[in-house]
């Protein structure tokens, strides 16, 4: 056969690589990926073999290249963890938490404006366009995420306008403390090198000392959120971070 | 002209216009996609051969730029879906040959195309088909193919100057001065297309692999400056075929391959001697760093 001479170099470069690099979609372990590839390439062969025989003048060595890319591509796109499809779809859930997360948050900051100035209270809600200027958020994702927080009861709305509930007042001041948290922690980072922070995610999960320090500087810089709700103590103490929700209910700013 | 004069022609020919575009590709570190496109040139050959049944030139330039683009498309397309760039490489052109070879060997009985020539070629051939023109004898096609060829080449490169250069040496900052990067890899990627299928003929396409690489890599060594570079590159490529067709012919073996070993000779000697980079220059370099501290 033509075929298999000379592709001879051909195929071995493809068996050397592609397998390997199919394995790796399906594992993060050293020797299951050995295993998983030498698997990977036998059917290859195996099958690359049968479709030659299938048909005359089919040469096996390009077949086998051939059934060993597609095992990859099937790997590329439905592998359950490194695949493609799953990650789009934990991309898509991402994009929507923070759209979230920025809506709530651009909320807060509205609210919290509005209660520093006293001729502005009167007015109930934001509009979108309002709401979006803080934090770009596109269009669609916005009426999509609006729709989830209305139906979750965090947000009410008559149509254009939309306020936080007491719930989410709740919940958006909890986002704002920990972002705000987040963001001195960040001013200082250097200044706390030595606390060996791995878990940056979480910021509640910062020994108390260092939260505590941290709201003080939240304090120092005005930017200590403000409550919005009177919902009762208990209901906000219930975090962790009890200094904190104390500081931010002593706020001149409390309702 | 006589038939080593011919043969010498279009060595020389394939050097210049190899080594002039493989710079590029040693600046922007993808020698590996060369290999690449060179493979894959033959599944656009076999495919135009398909559509159009013949050997004409025209029809396997289209097929050519349209396979190596396609082969530059794919690795950039596995590339951003976070597969190792050079992995990608080997998964998209040993397909996309093992497509060609399938497609050959299933028309193989009814065309002539024969595989170890498309591979290895045959320039000892290269001066008995020559182009017609009103009953009057031109000179070999190859030599037609090849001018034309590197008149194109360096016509892009003329016209594209400024940005190729800036595009190979700072991406980013191309991309910042609103450059269409992409665009440009794209048209070195066609331009790498047409250049192997030109060459492939005479050196088959893969020791066009080492006319595209060698030279560029031996010029690198030499100068650190592109206009220089691709002078110097052209050069070494026209010197180590006329280098290998005379050896070749007093070994009495494969000229193509003898080329391609006089191609590797010049870079080792310049990889050894280069004044500034050359290993002895970085030794005597080191001496004197050491001997003043």
């Amino acid at each position: 056969m033509i075929g298999l001479q000379a592709v001879g170099v051909i195929l071995m470069a493809a068996m050397l690589i592609t397998p390997a690099l199919s394995a790796r979609y399906w594992t993060e372990r050293m020797d299951r990926m050995v295993v998983i590839a030498g698997g990977i390439g036998a059917l290859s062969g195996v099958v690359g073999t049968i479709f030659s025989t299938a048909s005359e003048g089919l040469p096996t060595g390009p077949l086998i290249i051939l059934a060993a890319t597609l095992i990859f591509l099937f790997s590329m796109v439905f592998a359950p963890r490194r695949g493609l499809l799953v990650n789009i779809v934990k991309q898509m859930k991402m994009r929507r938490q923070t759209a979230r997360e920025n809506i709530m948050l651009s909320m807060f900051d509205l609210m919290e404006e509005k209660m520093r100035k006293p001729a502005a209270r009167h007015a109930t809600g934001f509009g979108e366009e309002q709401i979006r200027g803080l934090r770009p958020v596109s269009k669609r994702l916005f009426a999509r995420v609006m729709k989830q927080l209305i139906k979750e009861n965090l947000v009410s709305s008559d149509g254009n306008r939309y306020a936080l509930t007491e719930q989410g007042k709740e919940q958006a001041y909890q986002i704002a403390l920990k972002n705000r948290l987040m963001e001195v922690y960040k001013m200082y980072e250097m200044k706390f090198s030595h606390e060996e922070v791995e878990k940056q995610e979480d910021i509640f999960a910062l020994p108390e000392p260092l939260l505590q320090e941290l709201s003080r500087y939240l304090q120092q810089l005005g930017r200590m959120p403000v409550r919005l709700s009177k919902t009762g103590p208990g209901e906000n103490r219930r975090n962790r971070n009890n200094i904190i929700g104390q500081r931010g209910a002593d706020s001149r700013y409390e309702l | 002209m006589s038939y080593e004069g011919w043969i010498l022609l279009t060595g020389a020919l394939v050097g210049i216009t190899c080594g002039i575009v493989g710079c590029f590709l040693i600046l922007r570190k993808m020698a590996m996609l060369a290999d690449a496109i060179s493979h894959t040139v033959l599944l656009g050959i076999v495919g135009a051969f398909l559509v159009s049944h013949s050997m004409a030139g025209v029809p396997m330039f289209i097929g050519a730029i349209i396979v190596g683009l396609l082969t530059a498309f794919f690795v950039q397309l596995l590339d951003s879906l976070r597969v190792q760039s050079y992995a990608a490489i080997g998964v998209v052109f040993t397909s996309l040959f093992a497509l060609g070879v399938i497609l050959l060997s299933l028309f193989t009985s009814r065309v002539h195309l024969d595989v170890d020539h498309a591979l290895m070629g045959e320039i000892a051939f290269v001066p008995w088909d020559t182009l017609e023109f009103f009953g009057k004898e031109m000179g070999p096609k190859a030599v037609w193919m090849l001018g034309f060829v590197l008149l194109a080449d360096l016509a892009i490169i003329l016209l594209f100057y400024k940005e190729l250069k800036i595009t190979s040496f700072d991406p980013q900052m191309a991309a910042a001065l609103g450059i269409p990067v992409l665009l440009i890899h794209y048209l070195l990627m066609g331009m790498l297309s047409i250049t192997t299928v030109a060459s492939f003929d005479s050196v088959g396409a893969i020791l066009v692999v080492a006319m595209l690489i060698v030279p560029g890599a031996a010029a690198y060594l030499l100068t650190d400056r592109l206009s220089v570079m691709l002078v110097l590159s052209a050069a070494i490529g026209a010197l180590s075929a006329i280098i290998g067709y005379y050896l070749a012919v007093w070994f009495n073996v494969s000229i193509s391959g003898m080329m391609a070993a006089a191609a590797g000779g010049i870079f080792a000697a310049v990889f050894i001697f280069s004044p500034k980079h050359g290993l002895i220059a970085k030794w005597a370099a080191n001496r004197k760093i050491s001997r003043y501290s």
